[in-house]
């Protein structure tokens, strides 16, 4: 867990071996599990979850979403806690569909959080003293206990933000720099309707929204 | 003229040749160094300004010039590979093009940039080239348009010779998150060139163009820049438009330059910065014209840094930097104070905060920004039954590893109901960061650090080492945090590759000084002696 999780992010943002998984073998295999998965969704229960694919959960989130206008809430939540990340339905509200390999990563995230929930606690008797320098008199020296930098969500909760004011941006911009509101034209319109996939005079094409039954 | 610095004693890390011919500083000096070829060691001189006077003098033409560097470009690609897109064909007929108004028109056709090859990142749109964003997704698009920093160069007669590798929509800081291809360090091509602007840092420093463009959210122009031995320029937010770069993290990102000099750096600079409708986080204030403040060697009195107070920031001096490193920032202090200026060291504890608020604020941007890449209106479109599977496959297909994981980690902050723990919390980080540089930057004109806690790293090596990771980010995303200008200028060699690795120093300022960090980085740059920050393999004719 140290090695993996020692990395800001909880994958390793230097492999050069795994940047570029381009899932052509699982995208034929998906069309197949989802060709399979229209005839099974006709019967009254739905997969176990557990069993299931990444991309099943994502389906599987998906039909509950069309129906109701909540957002799924995971059913082991704490009261007061965070959420963990819900890798299927996070995959859903950005619309990546993930293959089996990547679903594996929840349970990576999953680790990430969980340890930050540890060192949330830890930080809370730790940080503080550092954060008000030169209390101690002598020694700066911090608790001689390893500590790792995977919490960056962690660290946050720690600090007293009360009356601190949320800064959009760096804030550069002396005034309104907003120009007019009058629409000009694009001279090059050609130029963008070349470039769309499925064109069709004056369409652009895509799959239906609905996938009804 | 100033006394000569003594180089030898300030730098411990490195030892002076034994021959008085002057040769190429090799950092080992054990090791015989090949015959000094063209280049003496000694300080930059600015290619903008010698392209500038063959073409007035008419001892070369426009043609010449851009057959140099494109020769040049062909040697060297198969080994450095900058770039994705090589505009050979376009780039001759614009010198042709530039050498024909030189004869009618006479000198009056230069612009501030004729004939001055420049080499754009391929995040930032092109409208004849392809521009992909090192991103499968966008494979073969053709913007329809300039990005506002790439029409200002062409409309100042630079010609632009190609597209450089990027780690796919600037997320990553070696260029081995390309999906295309591998930019290789021109110093010793088993390293990365830094990121994600690689190949416009290794196009620079591989005399491939003369000046590139980049981008810089998170340290992008500074890291590849300290990398590569070249100049690497990140303008305050606002400086330059943003429109046309494809964007990141809307609230850090900024369009940064590289030049083999610093002379070259602030006249690029001058020409894309400035006020553009088209990007209403764009600032109106003036563009000075930053290269006229840089005065040359012969004229700088004896102390040319008299009184200015300098502030090394301490929290990126400590654990997990390179040794060789932290001695080439202090020589490179030294050198400063006797310039004349006053150094301290300085302490900015929120930075460590500015860690995790920098990585939930680009992650969250980023899963927003890159909501457009869903394979209908441009780019590749894997086809489905319906809509949601068309999005969900095309993306799927087009967008890399990192950057799929770092749209989930935005979009788990941005979940509803997380927002309050994250990423406001985020921005009352990003507002505490602001005020401790602000009251630093009243201290102190400038405060310098590393660009990065080490030299080039290996391709491919895992790095493993948490505390180097950290290190390394702690340099650079809070000034992106604050929106500050930094200007990172070769100041040191380490040990590696076959000539030494360079090393670069960081000078951060406060709002809108660009030009006073211009005008101490060229007198830094003009006064460092005994080094050549040209790579072995583009000194070869």
């Amino acid at each position: 867990i140290a090695t993996l999780i020692a990395h800001p992010f909880p994958w390793p943002a230097h492999s050069s071996s795994t940047t570029h998984q381009v899932p052509t073998q699982s995208f034929v295999s998906r069309r197949q599990q989802h060709a399979r998965r229209r005839r099974v969704r006709r019967s009254p229960a739905p997969p176990p979850l557990r069993q299931a694919t990444g991309r099943s959960q994502w389906l599987l989130q998906r039909r509950r979403t069309l129906s109701s206008s909540v957002p799924n809430v995971t059913p082991t939540s704490v009261a007061g806690a965070l959420e963990p990340p819900d890798l299927p339905r996070l995959a859903n509200a950005a619309r990546i569909s993930l293959s089996p390999q990547e679903a594996e990563f929840a349970p990576k995230i999953q680790e990430v959080v969980d340890w930050f929930g540890k060192l949330q606690a830890v930080d809370l008797e730790s940080i503080e003293p550092s954060l008000r320098a030169g209390t101690a008199a002598g020694s700066s020296l911090r608790e001689d206990k390893p500590e790792t930098f995977a919490n960056w969500f962690g660290q946050l909760q720690a600090v007293d933000l009360e009356s601190i004011e949320p800064s959009l941006r760096a804030g550069m911009a002396a005034g309104s720099s907003l120009r007019e509101d009058k629409p000009e034209t694009f001279a090059k319109r050609d130029a963008i309707v070349e470039a769309i996939p499925s064109y069709d005079d004056p369409y652009i094409k895509v799959p239906r929204v609905l996938n009804k039954e | 003229m100033p006394p000569p610095l003594q180089a030898h004693r300030l730098l411990i890390s490195h030892r002076r040749l034994p021959t008085p011919a002057r040769r190429r500083f090799t950092a080992v000096s054990s090791v015989q160094s090949p015959p000094a070829k063209t280049l003496a060691p000694g300080p930059a001189a600015s290619s903008v300004l010698s392209i500038r006077e063959s073409l007035l003098s008419g001892e070369r033409t426009a043609a010449e010039i851009t057959a140099e560097y494109l020769s040049r470009l062909h040697r060297t690609e198969p080994s450095v590979r900058s770039f994705i897109h090589v505009a050979e064909a376009a780039a001759q007929r614009e010198a042709e093009e530039l050498d024909r108004r030189i004869a009618s028109e006479g000198k009056d056709a230069l612009g501030p940039l004729a004939g001055v090859l420049v080499g754009v990142k391929d995040n930032l749109c092109t409208a004849n080239m392809p521009s992909t964003g090192g991103s499968r997704i966008l494979e073969g698009y053709q913007p329809a348009y300039d990005a506002t920093a790439v029409r200002l160069l062409r409309e100042a007669g630079a010609i632009v010779v190609g597209k450089t590798n990027l780690d796919e929509f600037g997320m990553g800081s070696t260029t081995e998150g390309s999906a295309f291809q591998v930019t290789k360090n021109p110093w010793d091509d088993s390293r990365v060139p830094g990121g994600s602007s690689g190949g416009s840092a290794s196009a620079v420093s591989a005399r491939q163009c003369v000046v590139s463009l980049g981008s810089d959210t998170g340290g992008s122009v500074r890291q590849p820049a300290s990398f590569c031995g070249v100049v690497g320029l990140k303008p305050t937010y606002g400086r330059v438009s943003r429109f046309g770069l494809m964007a990141y993290a809307s609230s850090l990102d900024v369009v940064g330059c590289f030049g083999s000099s610093v002379f070259d750096t602030a006249t690029i600079l001058s020409v894309v910065s400035g006020h553009d409708k088209m990007d209403s986080t764009s600032s109106s204030q003036d563009v000075p014209d930053y290269a006229s403040e840089l005065v040359s060697l012969d004229s700088l009195e004896s102390k040319p840094l008299n009184g200015l107070r300098i502030g090394i920031i301490q929290e990126t001096l400590g654990e997990g930097v390179d040794i060789g490193v932290a001695s080439s920032i202090k020589a490179a202090a030294s050198h400063l104070e006797q310039l004349g200026s006053v150094v301290e060291e300085v302490s900015l504890p929120s930075f460590s905060l500015g860690l995790p608020a920098y990585y939930i604020l680009a992650s969250s941007e980023a899963s927003s920004n890159l909501s457009r890449y869903d394979g209908i209106r441009y780019g590749r479109q894997i086809s489905a039954d319906d809509l949601n599977e068309l999005y969900g496959e095309s993306r799927a297909n087009g967008l890399g590893h990192e950057v799929k994981m770092r749209i989930l980690m935005g979009t788990y902050a941005l979940s509803a109901g997380y927002y309050d723990a994250y990423y406001k919390r985020a921005q009352q980080v990003r507002t505490l960061v602001k005020e401790s540089f602000k009251g630093a930057l009243e201290r102190f004109d400038i405060l310098v650090s590393p660009a990065a806690p080490s030299a080039a790293y290996k391709i491919g090596e895992k790095i493993n080492d948490p505390l180097a990771m950290y290190a390394g980010d702690i340099m650079t995303v809070n000034v992106n945090l604050a929106g500050l200008p930094a200007l990172v200028v070769p100041c040191g060699f380490v040990e590696g590759g076959p000539a030494g690795l360079p090393i670069g120093l960081q000078m951060i300022g406060s709002p809108f000084s660009e030009g006073n960090l211009l005008r101490v980085g060229h007198i830094f740059e003009q006064t460092l002696q005994n080094f050549s920050f040209v790579p072995p393999l583009s000194s070869e004719r």
